[in-house]
């Protein structure tokens, strides 16, 4: 064996190659070069294609003999299977994608029922917000925000990181200023998204978010409670953040915003005006709530706060009266 | 079935025949070796199973098949046919100077089993490196070693058979002779 070593590869794999016409041309001829100047190893190349060419002249006619009648047999017999086989295979394939189209058409349908069955109360309920049961509903990922955005802030705690889901869910952005949310532009405040979200109770609440020019931004989070008692007005001071909370007419407000503390308590009257003038929501009544602007029931009209007294919610009352705390803001 | 598929399947067992011949030297067993290998390829696409290479796939069955059969004579002793010298009669002239193809024969079935089969698979079947390590089932460098061990151990003992049969032959005129007797061999 030639103790020269190819630049391509070994030398001794290449001459097997060259032999077997498997070399590409450049090695090919690499091959043929070397072999022009070392005489003995282009006789053991020739060698090499001799034993190949021998082979041939010792079994290539036994390609020209019929084959036995047993193989003949069997040869038919394969393809006939094969035949079955790929005529089953394309049935089968064509039989697949139908059952895979009807599943997914199928699945498609029931999950909508399944959908919109589910949702039938929250589009009452919703319905406020301007978002529809068609809508396209937050990711995963959005919903987690928000639901830990509403944890926090129905605790009055971190403020800032609701703001920041809200706008994390500004896609969800819809036409809820068409729908009877209360309009705030008194306040600089144009609403920019409303979307459902989840507390931590489980239930689901609705979130509105306005934002003014300046940047200032200011979420109400609206949802039904069994509660149909008045109970205290909470504002809570936290830095430069106010946080608003109250119950009225089985309904549960949560304020919270950048604005101070008058601007809050004005903010929050109004969205108490606007709002105790509608019926309370009746979840699971698959009804849907008349709008905000509807001819008052007077069952709404009157609450019954602590003392029996009956009160008319209006702006005028509408003062924390029970209590109204002061928290440093984290640092 | 188009006739494309029908053509390559025969053409395939036509030559895992010729193979089979090779490498058994016995046209029996290589008819026997090569009926064995349909039937296990025909039980195979029965149970509704699908070759992704045919031509691949019978000769792998074949070398197990083989293999099978080499085991069962090895425990069984080996049963020499009646005519041992059958492939002899078929083998054509001598085309070249260089090699008998009786001394061919004699070489390639003195190759280790190994060896042979990668010599035949490539240098008679025309595998590619790579298909033949597939049948084999082996790495792809294991069938260049062997490839290379086997054809210069072939190159070797054909290159010795030639020298021993330069010193054994008998002068030229002893052939005209015997041609112009009439083709009796005068042995006095």
């Amino acid at each position: 064996m030639a103790p020269w070593r190819s630049r391509t590869g070994r030398w001794e794999d290449l001459v097997q190659a060259y032999v077997d016409d498997m070399l590409p041309p450049r090695q090919r001829l690499e091959v043929e070069e070397y072999l022009a100047i070392h005489p003995d190893e282009a006789r053991r190349v020739a060698d090499f294609r001799n034993q190949n060419r021998g082979f041939h002249e010792l079994y290539d006619h036994y390609l020209l003999e019929p084959l036995p009648p047993r193989a003949q047999f069997l040869e038919q017999r394969i393809l006939g299977k094969m035949a079955r086989q790929r005529t089953f295979g394309t049935v089968t394939r064509i039989a697949a994608t139908a059952v895979i189209a009807v599943l997914v058409m199928g699945g498609s349908w029931y999950g909508a029922q399944y959908y919109f069955a589910a949702s039938g109360p929250q589009i009452d309920f919703l319905a406020f917000t301007g978002n529809s049961a068609k809508a396209p509903g937050p990711t995963a990922q959005g919903r987690r925000e928000d639901v830990r955005s509403a944890n926090i802030a129905s605790r009055e705690q971190d403020v800032q990181s609701a703001s920041i889901a809200s706008k994390e869910a500004s896609g969800n952005r819809s036409k809820a200023a068409e729908s009877g949310a209360p309009d705030l532009s008194d306040f600089g405040l144009r609403l920019t998204s409303s979307r459902e979200v989840s507390q931590s109770t489980g239930a689901e609440a609705a979130q509105l978010v306005y934002e003014s020019e300046g940047g200032q931004q200011v979420m109400l989070y609206y949802s039904p409670t069994k509660d149909n008692g008045t109970q205290k007005i909470t504002l809570t001071e936290q830095g430069p953040i106010s946080i608003l909370v109250w119950n009225r007419g089985g309904r549960s407000f949560s304020l919270i915003g950048d604005v101070n503390r008058d601007t809050m308590l004005a903010i929050g009257a109004a969205v108490n005006t606007k709002w105790v003038k509608s019926p309370a929501p009746r979840q699971g009544t698959g009804k849907k709530a008349p709008p905000p602007d509807a001819p008052r029931n007077s069952e709404d009209r009157t609450q019954r706060n602590d003392s029996g007294t009956e009160t008319s919610p209006s702006a005028e009352t509408f003062q924390p009266a029970v209590s109204q705390e002061k928290v440093p803001a984290e640092q | 079935m188009d006739d494309s598929v029908a053509q390559a399947l025969h053409t395939y067992v036509k030559s895992l025949r010729r193979y089979a011949m090779a490498i058994t030297r016995d046209p029996n067993d290589a008819d026997d070796v090569v009926q064995e290998c349909l039937k296990r390829a025909l039980a195979y696409i029965h149970d509704g199973r699908k070759i992704r290479d045919l031509r691949a796939y019978l000769f792998t069955i074949l070398h197990n098949v083989h293999s099978d059969e080499l085991s069962r004579k090895k425990k069984n002793g080996v049963q020499l046919p009646i005519d041992n010298d059958g492939i002899r009669l078929v083998c054509p002239a001598p085309q070249h100077a260089y090699m008998d193809c009786n001394d061919l024969l004699d070489a390639v079935d003195k190759l280790p089993e190994d060896q042979r089969q990668v010599v035949l698979l490539i240098g008679l079947e025309g595998m590619s490196y790579r298909a033949a390590a597939e049948v084999l089932g082996v790495p792809i460098g294991t069938v260049m070693s062997r490839l290379s061990r086997g054809r210069n151990a072939l190159r070797n003992m054909l290159a010795a058979e030639r020298v021993g049969r330069r010193r054994e032959r008998v002068p030229e005129a002893s052939d005209t002779d015997w041609r112009q007797e009439g083709g009796k061999i005068n042995v006095g």
